[in-house]
């Protein structure tokens, strides 16, 4: 059973025929065979894979995943010629260094021996080069588990030196590394001339071995020559490039001398000597590449689906940016197949097997994941194995050595040398986050797990710092022995950093990884190490959103002598003394409030730990400030205490309102307004009337009652009649300013709805719809009385009813207590709103919308974690959104997600979305586009436990802007991806003006400007006048959305207009745009003469009328008259 | 711009959209022709139609036209329907009326009469007063140096139009609210008479309707009279799936039920194969 879980193409055949047989012989039908085999593999894929559809998705990317077999031919015959190549090297003279350096000085190459630093001056042993005592492919194209790469795929061919080359002393002081870069010089030099003549055109240059310093290797790349002979191998189509690693034999070196704890490069200090792992584990391993290539093709041939499970698993590692290389974490395909191979043999406490050899490959790829999310291979304990290929164990032991470490008894090596603590945590956090999508019972995670790529690092962190490399000027610091331990300048500043930023930080940041930039390995054979380039360190910090922005850094009581210490030397004169309100007297640290703490800490840390000259260039300070600055406060913060003030206000009226004496009680009022769920582009300001959305919504419901008129108009006024009686109350009885407005645009057809608007005595506005148990009931009869034609409009009145009443309430709530939840979401969305109405975009979308758009990368982040800085919230919704094909994908958020984890037991059992609830989704999904596959009529289909039509908020919107989104978000991520300075990210937050067909450029009266609540660019807080009291304050607001909104409705039908919501937040607070896109079918066609066309028209014939355009544009202009300052015509 | 003078035997009416700061003088035209209807036949009308009237338009700026074109043709009246539809939910080809679906009885008896989206009817004062604004305009347009009439619209613009208060009057709004509620109220009251008259009706079958207090109308009453109907039929409809019966008693059932299990396994794999196949069309297992 266990053994056939995989495709049936080979092995499974006879099985499955044996069962055919007994079918036929029981029922002889042709049916019925196919059935059998089917249920079969039905019933398999269901235990042995997650479902079947897992299955099958994993089985076509496997496929999809294999290496064409026309190159691997192609390549095959290259790699023969290379060796027969390789083996016509002639041996070389034993030089001595002066000789050897003379011999290539004269030679027609020019190539220069890649000695590693520090470059010999003398030396008292021999260069020569010999023939290789072996030459084999190695790797995973010698193991035969490679996989199709974008970039191409290297090929590793392993070039043994022969011992007799060697003296048992040599692992010391980089003798045997001065003699291995001898033989690559020597290999490469004969190699450039010997190519040419063996018709190979090939490119040679050297490359450090996944970035190893010490481990220099050729790198054999395909060129097309200007002329081609027919002999020649051109394999430069195939993407595969060469690595020509030169090793040492199995063996060569007593390993024992070569244990991590052991120091194999002894220079002369008065401390005792440091152990040199990195070079230990260099040397060794360049002693074991085809042994190793041995004990992985025996672990292949033991278990049937460790090939197509190590496919998945560097897919896996390729789309989360992990490598072998040092830059990329130090973990790749080779290490996960050592781990793969080594919890076969074992893994456990008492050496049990974590994995068994008849697993399949999505067991197994899914049983590492687990390992490496859930064992701790740091602090906790390590992973022994033996590699004596049959007799393999491997088993967990306690005790970790502070680096992560997967040991091999055998060889003596820690496969996971070029791992980093920080690496580490990386790459356990990325499993950990994986495992939870390998668990989810509910949605179908393939796509999140393997075909999402996480590897663009400005998407990846929250928050990237860098700095130049330059700027850290330590070279001073860098002595002889931090050179031995460290072995690379690089090595040495970026672990320094490490350990200042992760002390600095503390709780602030979940995970700190620094990196240098990465930079190409690859150089010129003429040169003994690559050029130096301008490189910068890279921070990159997971934070705590709960902590990151504390304003103060909390140290150890002032008792507490012996801690106090350390911290007054690690903060300097920043540590202060504070009393705080519990009584306790502790050392703190205080940072500013107009800056992020992160920013102010690492800036102060770095001055003080590293040097007065070194710059750190954030990316997300500049992001904070693209968010609208209000007039009372310009403090950074999570959540500003405007949203707080507002709600107190908020509190106090309704608590009025319930007081209130009237024929029926008020049941319930509940908010449903931005401002009152942090979610408000522009921040509450008291009296800011000029702010479109000075008036935060709210529903009073009133009770149960049968004297509510049974008729939907004369309900209306009753509705009214109860709002005039509040009105008069509070006219009578408080400070409260009050009037009513008409509402015609709400609920379509629904003319005679009423609000009640009220200014309280501390400035803030409401306005208040009315709702009974009657409205919804009313509604629905009239869909069920309307006629065929009606309903889908009649449907929709429903729809625009049961989005202003109930499911704004609905998802008010969700989205107000989500955005505490996660500290973040409340910048983002405000940041994001600012984004789309710097394009114009915002007055098409309602803001619900857009807050579940935001919501998405919160609650289902795969493949990115939970963001925890404004930045990477933003980012990495324009990526969501660049990426959402959402003609054929729905939206469907888990509103509940991660309440979960807050082990709240109410929310875990009735909020959390069921497998039925998201089959539902998908369902109605389903029939949307099934009725509507080109999305003319819904685009975004966003679903959730509060609305599982998942049409609601998508109501009204329309393809070309739906369209334009998708459009702008591919733009500004190309834009970002490139480089995130505050020149892109100014253009990112530009509109493209030249796409539309005509501009109107406004400028709006002074007198708004001043009262949008809004801290002018130019203007500083302490010359800004208080704003005056107002009675109403529907004469005072913002014109242009009023005039926007007069041309969509009068000729939305001929035109997409669009413009800014807040004039407030232009340069000058006054100026906007109004931008109309034509409706190109409309635009572009003749119709016949009809009455009702809706739109101005001119005559073209006898009975053709054609779009009037002149006319329309001049009622366009005539209704906006003194606002309009100039018109841009592109394509009128 | 044509120089078209009848389309569809319209007759076509060019007015002036004079030259502003910012746009140039143009051309907007209307299609004009006596308005019939058939409680109205052609030799009692005094209204013209009117298709692709101006945005806005009053019977100030109609009547000021009118009056250009020909100083007799005195207009009484417009009646317009503008096309206005915000959030793109509006359909002018239906007449949706809310009240009658959700209370036809409540529905005023008398019709609307209904002006097709962006058109008008004008009406002047007397018949000669039409025939004189049709004939006028037509002669315009046949003239070989035609002077058109300017339109200039009454209605306020820019700031001032956009920031105008929408406070509404409590005072006033209050007594029509109490109007409204009047008229409901009557009407409410004749159906409850009309409703009691038929309590004391009998039927042919011997029958009588048996009125309840909770619900005032007698769409309330027949409504829930039809829906608990329904309820009945479902119930019985339970009742039957209810009838106790072991599911698992004859061998037969059991087979039924593992081969129906089985049947259930298959169809969901194969609609999974053929999702995966439709996945594969779409490329979509290409890493991105």
């Amino acid at each position: 059973m266990v053994k056939r879980d995989r495709e049936s193409e080979s092995d499974s055949d006879g099985v499955d025929a044996a069962v055919q047989n007994v079918e036929v012989v029981k029922r002889p039908q042709k049916r019925v065979q196919l059935l059998a085999q089917d249920v079969q593999a039905a019933r398999e894929t269901a235990e042995l894979f997650k479902s079947n559809i897992f299955k099958l998705q994993i089985d076509e990317l496997v496929k999809e995943l294999r290496l064409k077999e026309a190159h691997c031919k192609l390549i095959e015959r290259v790699l023969h010629r290379l060796y027969e190549v390789v083996q016509q090297i002639p041996q070389s003279e034993a030089f001595s260094l002066e000789q050897a350096e003379k011999h290539f000085a004269k030679s027609k190459n020019k190539v220069a021996i890649p000695f590693p630093d520090p470059k010999p001056t003398a030396i008292n042993y021999a260069l020569q080069y010999q023939a290789p005592s072996d030459v084999s492919l190695v790797g995973s194209f010698g193991l035969k588990t490679g996989i199709q790469q974008p970039d191409g795929m290297a090929i590793d061919v392993a070039v043994t030196m022969p011992k007799s080359l060697f003296q048992p002393k040599d692992y010391l002081n980089y003798k045997a590394l001065y003699k291995r870069a001898f033989y690559v010089a020597y290999l490469a030099d004969q190699l450039i001339t010997l190519t040419a003549k063996h018709h190979l055109p090939v490119r040679i240059s050297y490359e450090y071995v996944n970035g190893d310093r010490l481990c220099p290797s050729i790198r054999i790349d395909s060129i097309s020559p200007d002329k081609k002979h027919p002999d020649d191998l051109v394999f430069q189509d195939t993407k595969f490039k060469i690595r020509l690693l030169v090793g040492l034999e199995y063996g060569l070196f007593e390993s024992k001398k070569l244990l991590p704890d052991r120091n194999c490069i002894r220079i002369q200090t008065e401390d005792e000597l440091p152990p040199t792992p990195l070079y230990n584990a260099s040397i060794l391993s360049s002693t074991t590449y085809k042994y190793y290539l041995k004990y992985l093709y025996a672990t292949k041939k033991s278990t049937e689906a460790f090939r197509d499970a190590t496919a998945l698993g560097k897919l896996w590692l390729k789309q989360h940016g992990l490598g072998s290389h040092f830059n990329k974490g130090g973990f790749g395909h080779f290490e996960l197949a050592m781990l793969m191979s080594a919890l076969l043999n074992g893994g456990g406490e008492s050496g049990n097997k974590i994995l068994l050899h008849g697993y399949s490959s999505y067991q197994l790829f899914k049983g590492t994941i687990k390992y490496l999310a859930t064992q701790d291979l740091l602090k906790d304990g390590y992973l022994s194995f033996t590699s004596t290929i049959g007799d393999g164990s491997s088993v967990y032991k306690k005790g970790g050595f502070n680096v992560p470490t997967l040991f091999d008894k055998t060889t003596k090596i820690n496969i996971f040398w070029k791992m980093t603590p920080s690496s580490y945590l990386l790459l356990k956090k990325q499993a950990a986050e994986t495992l939870d999508l390998l668990n989810d019972v509910v949605q179908d995670r393939f796509r999140q797990i393997f075909i999402l790529k996480n590897t663009q690092k400005y998407l990846h962190y929250d928050t990237l710092v860098s700095v130049p490399l330059k700027t850290l000027d330590q070279h001073d610091k860098f002595g002889s022995i931090e050179r031995i331990m460290f072995l690379t300048y690089e090595n040495f500043v970026t672990s320094k950093i490490y350990r200042l930023v992760t002390r600095a930080l503390g709780e602030r940041a979940n995970q700190v990884a620094v990196s240098v930039s990465a930079t190409e390995d690859r150089w010129s054979v003429q040169k003994r190490h690559p050029e130096p380039e301008d490189k910068s360190v890279e921070i990159g910090l997971f934070l705590n959103a709960s902590e990151s922005e504390n304003k103060v850094t909390k140290g150890p009581l002032h008792e507490d002598e012996e801690n106090a210490v350390k911290f007054r030397s690690f903060w300097g004169s920043k540590a202060q003394v504070r009393r705080y309100k519990d009584g306790n007297i502790q050392y703190s640290c205080l940072w500013p409030a107009n800056e992020l703490a992160v920013v102010s800490i690492l800036n102060y840390v770095f001055e003080l730990h590293i040097g007065p000259n070194v710059r750190l260039e954030y990316s997300s300070s500049k992001f904070w400030k693209m968010l609208p600055v209000p007039l009372t406060s310009n403090a950074v913060q999570l959540i500003p205490p405007n949203f707080q003030s507002l709600k107190t206000s908020y509190n106090e009226l309704c608590k009025v309102l319930n007081d209130i004496e009237l024929p029926l009680a008020i049941k319930s009022i509940l908010p449903a307004s931005p401002a009152l769920r942090n979610t408000s582009t522009i921040l509450p300001v008291p009296l800011a009337v000029g702010n479109p959305d000075f008036f935060n919504e709210s529903i009073i419901q009133f009770e149960t009652s049968t004297k509510w008129p049974d008729e939907l108009l004369a309900l209306e006024q009753t509705k009214t009649a109860f709002l005039l009686k509040i009105n008069q109350h509070l006219a009578e009885n408080t400070e409260y300013k009050s009037y009513l407005e008409k509402d015609e645009t709400s609920v379509p057809y629904n003319s005679q709805i009423k609000t009640l608007n009220i200014i309280s005595p501390d400035g803030y506005g409401f306005r208040f719809y009315v709702l009974t148990e009657r409205d919804e009931v009313l509604y629905l009869r009239a869909i069920e009385n309307s006629s065929e034609k009606q309903k889908k409009t009649v449907s929709d009145i429903y729809l625009a009813f049961n989005q202003k009443y109930m499911g704004s309430v609905k998802h008010h709530r969700a989205i107000a207590s989500l955005s505490t939840h996660f500290p973040l979401y409340s910048a983002t969305v405000r940041l994001f709103k600012r984004w789309l109405d710097a394009q114009l975009l915002l007055s098409h979308f309602s803001d619900e919308l857009v807050e579940l758009l935001v919501m998405k990368v919160f609650v289902d982040p795969a493949p990115y974690s939970v963001p925890s800085s404004i930045e990477s919230g933003f980012l990495r919704t324009l990526q969501f959104l660049s990426q959402w094909n959402w003609k054929e994908d729905p939206l469907v958020l888990d509103l509940a997600k991660d309440l979960e984890k807050s082990g709240n037991y109410i929310d875990l059992i009735s909020d959390k979305l069921t497998v039925q609830s998201y089959q539902a989704m998908l369902g109605n999904f389903a029939k949307v586009r099934k009725e509507d596959p080109q999305a003319l009529k819904t685009q975004f289909f966003v679903a959730s436990k509060e609305d599982l039509s998942g049409r609601l908020w998508s109501l009204g919107l329309s393809l070309p802007i739906a369209t334009r989104l998708t459009a702008l978000s591919k733009a500004a991520v190309n834009a970002v991806s490139k480089s995130l300075d505050s020149r892109t990210l100014k253009l990112v937050f530009t509109p493209a003006l030249k796409d539309y067909d005509f501009v109107l450029r406004i400028k709006t009266p002074t007198e708004y400007a001043s009262k949008t609540g809004l801290l002018l660019e130019n203007k500083f807080k302490n010359l800004v006048s208080a704003l005056p009291a107002v009675d109403d304050a529907s004469g005072e607001q913002d014109p242009v959305g009023a005039y926007c909104r007069e041309l969509r409705a009068r000729f939305g039908n001929v035109l997409v207009v669009s413009c800014g919501k807040y004039t407030g937040l232009s340069q000058n607070g006054q100026t906007n745009v109004v931008a109309g896109l034509l409706n190109p079918v409309v635009a572009g066609s003749k119709k016949k003469f009809r009455v009702n066309l809706g739109y101005d028209v001119e005559p073209i014939d006898d009975d053709q009328l054609q779009l009037n355009r002149a006319a329309l544009l001049a009622q366009i202009v005539h209704l906006g008259s003194d606002l309009v300052e100039s018109v841009d015509l592109n394509r009128v | 711009m044509s120089s078209q003078s009848q389309i569809k035997g319209y007759t076509v009416f060019p007015v002036v959209f004079e030259a502003s700061k910012h746009t140039k003088k143009a051309l907007h035209y209307m299609f004009i022709k006596k308005h019939v209807t058939k409680s109205v036949p052609e030799a009692q009308s005094r209204s013209l139609f009117v298709v692709n009237i101006p945005v806005g338009s009053t019977v100030k700026d109609v009547r000021k036209v009118f009056g250009a074109v020909a100083t007799g043709a005195i207009v009484e009246s417009l009646e317009t329907n503008d096309y206005f539809d915000e959030r793109n939910l509006i359909n002018y080809e239906l007449d949706i009326d809310l009240t009658k679906l959700t209370n036809e009885e409540m529905t005023n008896t008398e019709e609307k009469s209904r002006v097709p989206v962006g058109c008008a009817v004008v009406t002047f004062v007397d018949k000669p007063a039409m025939n004189l604004a049709l004939s006028a305009i037509r002669k315009l347009m046949a003239a070989s140096n035609p002077k058109y009439p300017v339109w200039k619209p009454e209605y306020t613009t820019g700031s001032k139009r956009y920031a105008a208060s929408k406070k509404l009057d409590p005072i006033q709004l209050a007594q029509q609210v109490e109007q409204a509620m009047v008229e409901f109220q009557q009407r409410e009251q004749e159906l409850k008479e009309e409703l009691n008259n038929m309590q004391s009706l009998v039927d042919e079958d011997g029958f009588t309707l048996v009125v309840g207090s909770h619900r005032k109308t007698k769409n309330g009453i027949l409504g829930s009279l039809k829906r608990a109907a329904d309820l009945e039929q479902d119930e019985k409809l339970t009742k039957k799936m209810k009838k106790k019966e072991k599911q698992d008693f004859y061998r037969f059932q059991i087979r039924e039920k593992k081969k129906l299990e089985m049947n259930d396994l298959l169809n969901k794999f194969k609609e999974d194969q053929e999702r995966v196949r439709q996945m594969k069309e779409k490329r979509q297992f290409k890493p991105l």
